[in-house]
């Protein structure tokens, strides 16, 4: 009898010890993706293909529910900057998009510089854009610095810098 | 008083080695629970602990006081801002840690790669600034130390003048 109790207690005992060990230590076995220059290249493609279809949400869905987007500008009052989220981001965007009789975008000189642990990226462009909007015809050039993350097992932008340099 | 016989010498013997036997086994285990417990509590708090978090603040707080220090001062000694005049300024300002993430847990060093949003409201304004943190613990005193960057390169880039690009 005195021997199955033990046996009963051991056994407690072991079961306990193997949760302990695993919830105790659970963040360090986290399983990690890392990130490569072709993940980013193939989404700064998918955003300018998605902007060129004037499709908001093939844009937005590239970006973190919680995003911070910068966008800063001189003006005649100075540099001014606005912070915007992602559903404000989005908000702008389908405005241009619907008021735009011409959108023309491209990149150039991007420069991807990626983690040593490959779970982030700071991406680098210069965006020149070419809209005519009722009837009025704007170019800019603008530099933006993007963070792209591993978020849940997603490459998604969580911080966005935009900087109008040429209006 | 009957002698044992030699199946009942052998029972006891039997009861006896048993009890050593699971009395081995209940230390063992013990101590690898106590291994395990004490394995963890020292490793480096998650990014998202209320110790980290904490730290950050507090180097943000500190940041933003010497900042309003050279302000106020303008380099003069006894015009420094007093503790007491930063009390009541932070008193009104909420500094805290969004949206935490962790990058990655080198095992080896005790180093946590994190990042999070900042968020600052001051003069009901809310400012949001992208930030990432190394947090490690040091070894021999067991103190958190905890490495912040990108609130340099947001101060940075607030006052940067428009520039063209190469």
């Amino acid at each position: 009898m005195q021997k199955i109790y033990l046996k009963q207690e051991v056994s407690f005992l072991l079961i306990l010890a193997a949760i302990a060990g695993i919830s105790g230590c659970k963040e360090s076995s986290l399983q990690f993706t890392a990130i490569t220059e072709n993940d980013i290249t193939a989404m700064i493609d998918d955003v300018e293909r998605a902007t060129r279809d004037k499709d908001s949400d093939g844009v937005i869905k590239h970006m973190a529910p919680f995003v911070i987007i910068n966008v800063s500008m001189e003006t005649p009052a100075g540099m001014q900057r606005i912070q915007m989220s992602r559903d404000q981001y989005k908000e702008l965007l389908q405005k241009v998009f619907s008021k735009a009789s011409l959108h023309e975008y491209r990149y150039e000189n991007a420069r991807i510089t990626i983690s040593d642990d490959r779970r982030s990226a700071v991406v680098e462009t210069d965006i020149i854009e070419h809209i005519i909007m009722e009837g009025k015809e704007t170019n800019t050039t603008t530099h933006e610095k993007t963070v792209v993350e591993i978020i849940n097992g997603k490459l998604l932008v969580t911080s966005l810098d935009a900087l109008v340099v040429n209006l | 008083m009957a002698p044992m016989t030699e199946i009942e010498a052998l029972k006891v013997t039997e009861v006896k080695l048993s009890k050593n036997f699971y009395g081995m086994v209940l230390t063992v285990v013990f101590a690898i629970l106590l291994f395990v417990v004490q394995g963890c509590s020292k490793s480096t708090p998650a990014c998202d602990n209320g110790k980290t978090i904490k730290a950050v603040v507090n180097i943000v707080s500190q940041d933003f006081k010497n900042d309003l220090s050279e302000i106020v001062g303008l380099g003069r000694p006894g015009m420094e801002l007093t503790d007491e005049e930063w009390k009541t300024m932070r008193a009104g300002m909420v500094i805290d840690l969004e949206n935490i993430r962790e990058h990655s847990f080198d095992e080896a060093e005790g180093k946590r790669k994190c990042a999070a949003n900042l968020m600052i409201v001051s003069g009901g304004s809310k400012e949001l600034i992208p930030v990432s943190y190394v947090s490690e613990i040091n070894k021999d005193t067991g103190e958190l130390k905890v490495a912040l960057s990108g609130l340099e390169e947001y101060k940075k880039s607030k006052t940067a003048p428009v520039m063209l690009p190469e």
